[in-house]
């Protein structure tokens, strides 16, 4: 069981306060999801966590330990799957299992995942956005990380893999906490454990349709 | 590793054009010297520029920016430096006699 609290997050682009004073926690077994339009600073959340964007503040603690964003990558603390694809497109899907997974049986389990092994011998670049994101989604969520953030996995997705990917995701949170962001809040809310939205840079409890709405993220029934 | 190897040749790729342009304008003592300083900024530049989303290939697996930049210098560094260092001796040499 691990457990990643973070507290007092404050980032600002120039004068522009993206996100103030933001606070949330998340364990294995956790599924948390994270609501907001466009621009409210979904994404640089999981930046900054993932240390990849500096906040103007932020504590996070690891298991009870304070953890500097700085380390997050390189003691693989996140595993995370970002909006733009980010596989090297001149590589056979096949060659990039092995870069991911020394282990055979790793390998295996993705080279035999459900809609793998048709596309072994396809380049990156020619995988449908489906298929390249199902990938990417396996490679990311396999690797050793207790975390695992996925922004956006459900746009552009056809059914069939949107349900393998919530099927994927369910088997994952028995050994990793997540967090999952998605403007396809119907996915998002049928796997999830707990949702926040994010509205003017702070964050409220939204774990339904209706709270949804009340923040203005849905809009109103007629 | 083998993911290293492959952000190593894409890097290389521009590394050596614009060292072997570089060489060309200044001589060949040039060249190893811009393997492993101009032309693997160069090369750097490049990738952040065009491949910019493919760090995070890298970043799953532990590898920051900074580590991926330090070990393709380290790697170029350790490659070329005998071959420099046997072309200074040969130059000794050949002035010496």
């Amino acid at each position: 069981m691990h457990k990643l609290s973070v507290t007092g997050l404050i980032k600002s682009f120039g004068t522009a306060k993206v996100l103030d004073n933001i606070s949330f926690n998340l364990q294995t077994g956790d599924i948390l999801g994270i609501f907001g339009r466009n621009g409210s600073g979904k994404s640089t959340i999981l930046k900054v966590l993932f240390g990849t964007v500096k906040a103007n503040a932020i504590t996070v603690h690891l298991n009870n330990k304070l953890l500097k964003t700085t380390h997050v990558i390189p003691n693989g603390v996140i595993g995370y799957l970002p909006q733009d694809p980010f596989l090297p497109n001149n590589l056979k899907v096949r060659n990039v299992i092995p870069m991911y997974f020394k282990e055979s049986d790793l390998q295996d389990k993705i080279f035999y995942a459900s809609g793998i092994s048709k596309i072994t011998d396809t380049k990156v670049g020619s995988l449908s956005m489906g298929e390249l994101r199902y990938l990417e989604l396996l490679l990311v969520g396999n690797l050793n990380h207790p975390f695992l953030m996925l922004d956006e996995p459900f746009s552009m997705i056809e059914p069939l893999y949107k349900e393998r990917i919530k099927e994927f995701l369910n088997e994952l949170k028995t050994t990793k906490g997540i967090i999952l962001t998605d403007h396809y809040y119907k996915d998002v809310l049928s796997i999830s454990t707990s949702n926040i939205i994010l509205k003017n840079g702070n964050i409220t409890t939204a774990n339904n349709e209706s709270a949804l709405r009340a923040e203005g993220y849905l809009p109103e029934l007629p | 590793m083998r993911a290293f190897w492959n952000y190593y040749f894409t890097i290389n790729v521009v590394n050596l054009l614009a060292s072997i342009l570089i060489a060309i304008m200044n001589g060949f003592t040039w060249l190893p010297l811009s393997l492993c300083s101009f032309g693997l900024g160069i090369g750097l530049l490049a990738y952040y520029i065009f491949f910019k989303s493919q760090y995070y290939f890298y970043y799953n697996l532990g590898y920051t920016k900074m580590r991926l930049a330090i070990m393709v210098f380290a790697c170029n560094t350790i490659i070329i430096m005998p071959f420099l260092l046997i072309y200074f001796i040969l130059q000794l040499c050949t002035n010496y006699q």
